[in-house]
């Protein structure tokens, strides 16, 4: 990895927004004959085209939801929903405003945020910490803790569940705190991980620095290491943040009074029927907040998910 | 001094190990404990769980299911991930593409898995992709008028159509076909009272066969093989007359009461045939979800929902590389190809590696996916060792023990998993 | 100085931490007896959630015991366990399998029930729901809601087009199950999907080839699922279910179809014209496919077979004390009284096995019909997927339902399925 020593050093230096490439930089050099051109136009636009199709059988599944959840649910029994290109006026808002007009939907996804926030903050916190001790604090066993800690990836999640639950009851912890810590706990791991990852890429140069100056450790965490590690810190949010407010397993165990939407969706699903007048607008709203979530912090995404494991 | 790091460092880590610790370590500690105790956790069993579980049909499934799901899902997705993540990189709307395929990773992975559920419907009417491979299918072979139908005459089918034995004497001859199973609405619009031409006393004449294809249905009382009223002839079917031989002598058509007439014929016994395309089905689409298919179109909709998260990962450690050895790779002549296999990819390897354990472990603890595309009949053949767990510990009241022995052993398997990742973090920190 | 202020922040955390813990529990834990928490499968917005919601007010009103309600929905099994190991179950919880009650006594988590909900049952049900909540002779639940499984629906537009009547024999539906078919008409949705159709499938032909008797034996394992009679029912069962030329997309094609599906085919679609399955056929049909009763959609009681009397095969749900909270109970006593559920059965959609309450209460034909069954029928039978336990009766792929789909992939394959299905139950009857 020698040769690209100069290039990376370069890159972790100014991880987060490095400039798009040109398209001319992307294929080489420059053409210089018509033939040249042709042959790259030819190119460019085939990969466009092969794309286009990628896209489309990508959405496909999604818009055949959307268009579900616009249709009347007997509509759905008898044909597939493709007919309503050709017949649009069978498209109505029904689904939605049934949806909408249910007041415990408002509290659901109250409740939802109530649990998904602090189930993502927590460990986002927790996870910067210990990335710090990990990264730039020298202990003994450092390394050896760092891989237990990540090893924990392996447990699953579905067999904590019982043991989990007599811990709770025996510190008097049930709802939301239960659902908080739960969700802490089983995101922790890969938060270390991706933390400390991007952490150690930072560069040395600034910690040291501040150290000289006398800065406090929680100084430096504080003012050095969470401003430069938040592309990290943005692209963990949306990880834990997607995974919490999707949750059904964990909530349908814990969960007193706050019952998230996923649990709404699935109790108004009742014991027979599809539902699907209700589960295909209850999909899209539930994925609203998610995607919001993940377009606000999309362009630290790609910097902060890979940080560290990029060398 | 080394003691106040020690002290500093343990502040930074508190919270996370003491949640770790009591979620976490616990809980799984609490899980090996238990696996060696009965189902509801009271008497010690020793091994016993853990020679029960491959006692059973349904666990051995589950096994060969995550086995497949281990080696074809990872590949499958990366390959996804590192094929569009490259192509992605020539065209000015990537970010946009990016996102788009990223999308699936926002819904609930059992939504995900409901929506496959539509999209897999057997019925090409409804299912969206046997809708798709409808097109071809239909254009190449349409169905028959007469698809679904069965004789209620003397009659068989052979491999190139229905065949009805008869014969023709010095008068001529009669042939009756009935046919049932075939819906009012589903003959011509044409179609008129069958003809009684056949029970007719007058002869058709010397070297006349006549003939009546008609639908041997009726509301209420209906005699087999008798043309009554309220029977409807079906038009516009091909009869062909045929000796031993196999060979075709004559073509009639029936009208719209489903008569048909064939002249100079000589008198002796002959077959008549109506040909295989007159019954063709409709096509009726592929059962995705069926026992045997239903692993490889959960692993379809699994790499539809990680496939975008491949791409992500993949195409942000591609803007990460040095673009410098791609350009002089391409000034000594290297083409596309070569760039990619002799360059990009030695150069993502690290990535790809991220992205190939990260599916690996998921593969291994696949479970809401496959409850969320199974039909409940298919839940045995689409079992994998993470749903089985789940299965055994809480169905109905659960057995605690046995489900433990599972999860121990779910463990064992992604343990070397882990272990290789850890060793290859290892060499990289050593890199460093 | 550093490491100080760290200290602080966790402390000022766990504080946090703790405080927000102490509050939920103040408002979950039960506050003296006055209040009781309640779980059922219905969530409260769930029109069934709903109706038994209302019965929970009438309750408070009654008795000044408030009442703090969970619809727990499929998961309940799931979610109680949970509870009962980690010894935090609800005060009463709602369950619609015996088989769970029967789990529930065995691990010591049910209640037996005060002599008042006994001289209750004994006043206003039939022997035979005492029974099903009593294990090793003593009572611990209340059944006060029922369902009727011997049900058989149909589209009424092509039976009058075919002019073909309800048949009430097995020979007369074979006949018209043919009529159909010859006319090219799917007669039967089965839904094979789903496991529990095919189990309520065969306990009808069962307990109508067998008889009662040997339906009780069978229940109880007293007779092994080899049995000769099982063979015979399977093969009556099989000249409908798995003939070809009469199940919509065959045997493969049943399997593939799952409860609300077989209803759309009949009522949406009209790829076949005949279900067999539970009262709640009606209601589906109508939210699905906009069917209505009487025009779209009729049924028929499932026929005799050889002559056997009118039979009916029955579900339930039984409330179960789990606390010795004095309100628990107190809501088992108020659940035997026919006025607790007069309500319910008015809105519709529910059918009470309460001998005493009035049958013109319910709101139209069809419901008051298929609670006329269940308290005429001369012979009513427990659904037996039900009463064992449900690593055997209630496992999706396992047991007896997993048993009957491998039954139905290939009905000559009978010994090696009944094999099967033995074994299973041995095993599940042994713990």
């Amino acid at each position: 990895m020698s040769a690209g020593g100069t290039a990376a050093d370069r890159a972790k230096a100014t991880p987060p927004l490095r400039p798009p490439v040109s398209d001319v930089e992307l294929v080489g050099l420059t053409p210089k004959t018509p033939a040249q051109k042709f042959t790259r136009w030819l190119s460019r636009s085939s990969v466009q085209i092969v794309l286009v199709i990628v896209a489309l059988f990508w959405l496909m599944p999604t818009i055949g939801l959307l268009i579900t959840s616009l249709r009347p649910a007997e509509a759905f029994a008898r044909t597939g929903w493709w007919q309503a290109i050709t017949e649009p006026s069978q498209l109505t808002l029904e689904n939605y405003t049934s949806l909408l007009g249910d007041s415990d939907l408002i509290d659901a996804v109250l409740s939802t945020f109530y649990i998904a926030i602090p189930s993502t903050l927590l460990p986002v916190f927790m996870a910067a910490l210990a990335g710090y001790a990990l990264a730039w604090i020298p202990f003994k066993g450092r390394d050896t803790l760092f891989l237990i800690l990540v090893g924990l990836l392996v447990v699953p999640l579905q067999m904590a569940l019982i043991p989990a639950f007599s811990v709770f009851r025996t510190f008097g912890l049930s709802g939301l705190p239960a659902l908080w810590l739960f969700h802490t706990a089983f995101g922790l791991p890969l938060a270390i991980f991706l933390m400390r990852n991007y952490f150690a890429g930072l560069p040395g140069s600034l910690i040291e620095a501040a150290r000289i100056d006398g800065a406090s450790e929680w100084k430096i965490f504080l003012k050095v290491i969470l401003p430069l590690g938040f592309p990290a810190l943005a692209s963990l949010t949306i990880f834990q943040f997607t995974w919490t407010w999707n949750d059904l397993l964990v909530a349908l165990v814990f969960s007193t009074k706050q019952q998230p939407i996923t649990l709404f969706l699935r109790d108004r699903l009742g014991e027979f029927s599809t539902g699907i007048g209700v589960i295909s607008p209850g999909v899209f709203l539930s994925a609203i907040v998610p995607l919001i979530i993940f377009f606000a912090f999309q362009r630290y995404f790609e910097a902060g998910l890979l940080g560290g494991s990029v060398k | 001094m080394k003691r106040g790091k020690w002290l500093l460092a343990a502040a930074f880590l508190a919270p996370a190990i003491v949640v770790l610790v009591g979620l976490v370590v616990w809980p799984a500690l609490r899980t090996i404990f238990d696996s060696f105790y009965g189902p509801a956790g009271k008497e010690f069993v020793g091994l016993d769980n853990y020679r029960d579980m491959f006692r059973f049909e349904r666990m051995r499934i589950a096994i060969r299911n995550s086995f497949i799901w281990v080696i074809a899902f990872p590949f499958f997705v990366t390959i996804t991930g590192l094929i569009l993540a490259v192509l992605s990189e020539r065209v000015r709307w990537r970010t946009a593409f990016r996102l788009m395929l990223f999308m699936p990773a926002a819904i609930a992975i059992l939504s995900s898995g409901i929506i496959w559920r539509i999209m897999y419907e057997a019925n090409p009417e409804r299912g969206a992709v046997n809708a798709l491979l409808n097109i071809p299918a239909s254009m190449f072979s349409p169905p028959g008028d007469l698809a679904g139908a069965t004789p209620s005459t003397d009659a068989a089918f052979d491999r190139d159509g229905l065949i009805v034995s008869l014969d023709v004497g010095r008068d001529g001859g009669t042939v009756l076909v009935g046919m049932i199973g075939i819906r009012e609405d589903e003959i011509p619009e044409s179609a008129v009272q069958a003809s009684s031409i056949a029970d007719s006393p007058e002869p058709p004449g010397a070297g006349t066969l006549v003939g009546v294809v008609w639908r041997d249905a009726r509301p209420g009382e209906n005699e087999r093989g008798v043309v009554e009223a309220g029977e409807f002839g079906i038009p516009d079917v091909v009869v062909r007359l045929i000796d031993a031989q196999d060979q075709e002598l004559a073509t009639g058509v029936t009208e719209p009461d489903g008569s048909f007439r064939i002249t100079g014929i000589e008198p002796g016994a002959y077959r008549a045939r109506i040909p295989a395309s007159e019954f063709r089905e409709p096509w009726g689409g592929i059962t995705w979800l069926a026992p045997e298919l239903a692993t490889m179109s959960a692993i379809i909709a699994g790499i539809w929902i990680w496939g975008g998260f491949a791409l992500l990962v993949i195409a942000s450690g591609l803007a990460s590389i040095p673009r410098e050895l791609q350009e002089a790779a391409r000034v000594d002549g290297a083409n596309e190809w070569q760039v990619f296999r002799r360059v990009t990819v030695p150069l993502l390897a690290p990535v790809l590696g991220v992205v190939f354990v990260t599916l690996t472990i998921n593969a291994l603890k696949m479970f809401d996916l496959i409850i969320g595309i199974a039909p409940g009949s298919v839940q045995d053949e689409a079992n994998v060792i993470a749903l089985e767990m789940w299965r055994t510990a809480f169905t109905g009241l659960g057995n605690r023990g046995l489900g433990s022995a599972i999860a121990v052993f779910l463990f064992l398997l992604i343990l070397p998993v882990m272990i290789f990742n850890i060793r290859r973090f290892r060499i990289e920190e050593e890199r460093r | 100085m550093k490491v100080v202020r760290l200290i602080a922040f966790f402390a000022v955390f766990a504080l946090v931490g703790a405080a927000c813990g102490d509050d939920d529990t103040d408002t979950t834990a039960p506050t003296g007896g006055g209040e009781i928490e309640v779980v059922w499968i219905r969530g409260a917005d769930h029109p069934e959630g709903i109706a038994f919601l209302e019965v929970l007010a009438q309750f408070t009103a009654e008795t000044g015991i408030q009442v703090n309600y969970q619809g727990l929905g499929d998961d309940l099994p799931t979610i109680l366990s949970t509870r009962v190991q980690g010894g935090d179950p609800p005060d009463v919880a709602v369950l619609a399998q015996p088989g769970l009650l029967k789990d529930l006594v065995a691990r010591g988590a049910a209640k037996p029930v005060s002599q008042t909900v006994i001289d209750g049952m004994a006043a206003n049900f039939a022997p035979v729901w005492s029974d099903l909540a009593t294990v090793d002779g003593t009572l611990y639940g209340v059944y006060f809601k029922a369902g009727n499984k011997s049900l058989v629906f149909y589209d009424v537009q092509v039976f009058d087009d075919l002019a073909i009547t309800p048949p009430t024999t097995w020979d007369e539906w074979i006949a018209v199950s043919q009529t159909l078919a010859d006319n090219g008409y799917t007669a039967l949705a089965v839904a094979g999907a789903d496991g529990w159709t095919l189990s309520d499938w065969f306990e009808n032909v069962y307990v109508r080839t067998a008889g009662q008797e040997k339906y009780v034996q069978l229940t109880n394992h007293e007779i092994p699922w080899t049995d000769q009679s099982v063979v015979d029912a399977l093969a009556v069962m099989a000249e409908l279910v798995a003939n070809p030329d009469f199940v919509l997309g065959g045997r493969d094609g049943a399997l593939q179809t799952n409860f609300v599906a077989s209803i759309t085919a009949v009522f949406a679609t009209a790829d076949a014209v005949v279900v067999e399955g539970p009262g709640d056929i009606a209601g589906i049909a109508k939210e699905e496919a906009g069917a209505e009763v009487g025009t779209d959609l009729d049924f028929f009681p499932f026929p005799s077979i050889d002559g056997s009397p009118p039979a009916v095969l029955g579900g339930g749900d039984v409330a179960v004390a789990l606390t010795d909270n004095p309100g628990a109970m107190a809501l088992l006593e108020f659940l035997t009284t026919p006025a607790a559920v007069e309500t319910w059965a008015a809105a519709g959609g529910f059918t009470s096995p309460n001998q005493n309450l009035d049958l013109s209460l319910y709101p139209d034909e069809l419901s008051r019909a298929v609670a006329e069954g269940l308290v005429n029928a001369e012979v009513f039978v427990f659904d037996l997927s039900d009463l064992v336990p449900s690593a055997f009766g209630g496992t999706a792929g396992a047991g007896i339902w997993g048993g009957l789909q491998n039954w139905l992939q290939n009905p000559d394959n009978v010994a090696a399925v009944l094999a099967q299905i033995e074994a299973e139950a041995e095993a599940a009857m042994a713990e």
